[in-house]
């Protein structure tokens, strides 16, 4: 059961990641489609937060704590799972950052309305693109970093 | 047919359409560039051909993360600590982040064109030793790409000169209907 768990979590997350990325790829064009960058960050904040629920069912899983408890560094790289499981806690304060970085960036974009849309957007355009290259830079290294405390 | 078998198609299919379309992401360009000028079609072309390049690195990534969640499921979280893996997860980034600089045209051509081209290239590779098992480290991985993007460059640089692209100018261009001599 906890595979399921990491497979949805792994899986979403990386949606999350994709999402975002297409976000920022959109953000930086001259003539960026409105309608598309709400679908993206949409995706975005969904994908990271019901991946990040399903992250927590797995870490909590009782498979999974067990198998953290027992687990033996490898014969190779050992200083490198070392700063890994060290890194572990603060690793998860990025699992909580990236999903509320995805809402405010959703919001950011869903406030930007009315008739005056167009100009708002290219007004904050510049601190969508950094929003979003944050959220996009975050979440991946967040799964990289994971790859590695669940191994 | 089992999971790996199906994770191995998709991730190669989506190689595929990540290396055949920054091939011909080139060939368009150099041969758009010859007249000095996109027209509209040229720019469809272009604009399809990336799209493809899209499709290849989603395919890939989650594929690529697929294999992670099969490794850990089957105890082999060991692999996970292959530099070579690490080698072509950073060349993988460096393809979606000059994806990203090229679109905000913060890179210049020369460089943005031979990163693309030759990091699809690489990750290619990178993969056929991973699958082979082939012991390199991290460091001369990285070392042979960036060699590689030096030479791509000057070869592809090389490539559009020979071709006459940014060798002409629009106006220098015959009208469709200009009367002929």
């Amino acid at each position: 059961m906890n595979i399921f768990f990491l497979t949805i979590h792994i899986m979403l997350w990386t949606l999350g990641i994709c999402a975002s990325y297409a976000f920022v790829m959109t953000a930086a064009k001259k003539d960026a489609s409105l309608p598309f960058l709400r679908w993206s960050s949409l995706t975005a904040l969904l994908s990271y937060g019901v991946s990040w629920f399903f992250g927590v069912l797995y870490y909590i899983h009782p498979d999974t704590v067990a198998r953290f408890a027992h687990a033996a560094p490898p014969s190779s790289n050992v200083w490198l799972h070392s700063i890994f499981a060290e890194s572990r806690e603060y690793i998860f304060l990025s699992f909580v950052l990236v999903p509320i970085l995805a809402g405010v960036l959703a919001l950011m974009i869903f406030l930007t309305r009315g008739a005056d849309a167009a100009d708002t957007l290219a007004k904050t355009k510049s601190n969508l693109i950094s929003v979003s290259i944050i959220l996009t830079i975050l979440g991946t290294l967040s799964i990289f970093l994971a790859m590695m405390i669940a191994s | 047919m089992d999971i790996y078998t199906l994770l191995i198609i998709v991730h190669l299919i989506g190689a595929a359409l990540g290396v055949g379309g920054a091939t011909f992401v080139e060939i368009f360009l150099t041969k758009s560039l010859m007249d000095g000028v996109i027209d509209p079609t040229e720019s469809s072309f272009l604009k399809i051909t990336y799209r493809v390049v899209r499709i290849g690195l989603v395919l890939s990534l989650f594929t690529g993360f697929g294999f992670v969640v099969l490794y850990i499921a089957e105890g082999q979280s060991f692999k996970l600590y292959n530099p070579v893996l690490w080698a072509k997860l950073t060349v993988v980034s460096i393809i979606a982040v000059n994806a990203i600089l090229l679109q905000m045209h913060k890179i210049s051509l020369w460089l943005g064109s031979a990163l693309s081209f030759v990091s699809w290239y690489g990750a290619l590779i990178i993969g056929v030793f991973l699958t082979n098992a082939t012991r390199l480290s991290y460091i001369e991985i990285i070392l042979f790409y960036i060699i590689g993007v030096i030479i791509g460059g000057f070869i592809l640089d090389a490539v559009r000169k020979k071709f006459g692209a940014f060798g002409r100018r629009a106006s220098d261009k015959p009208a469709l209907n200009s009367p002929k001599p």
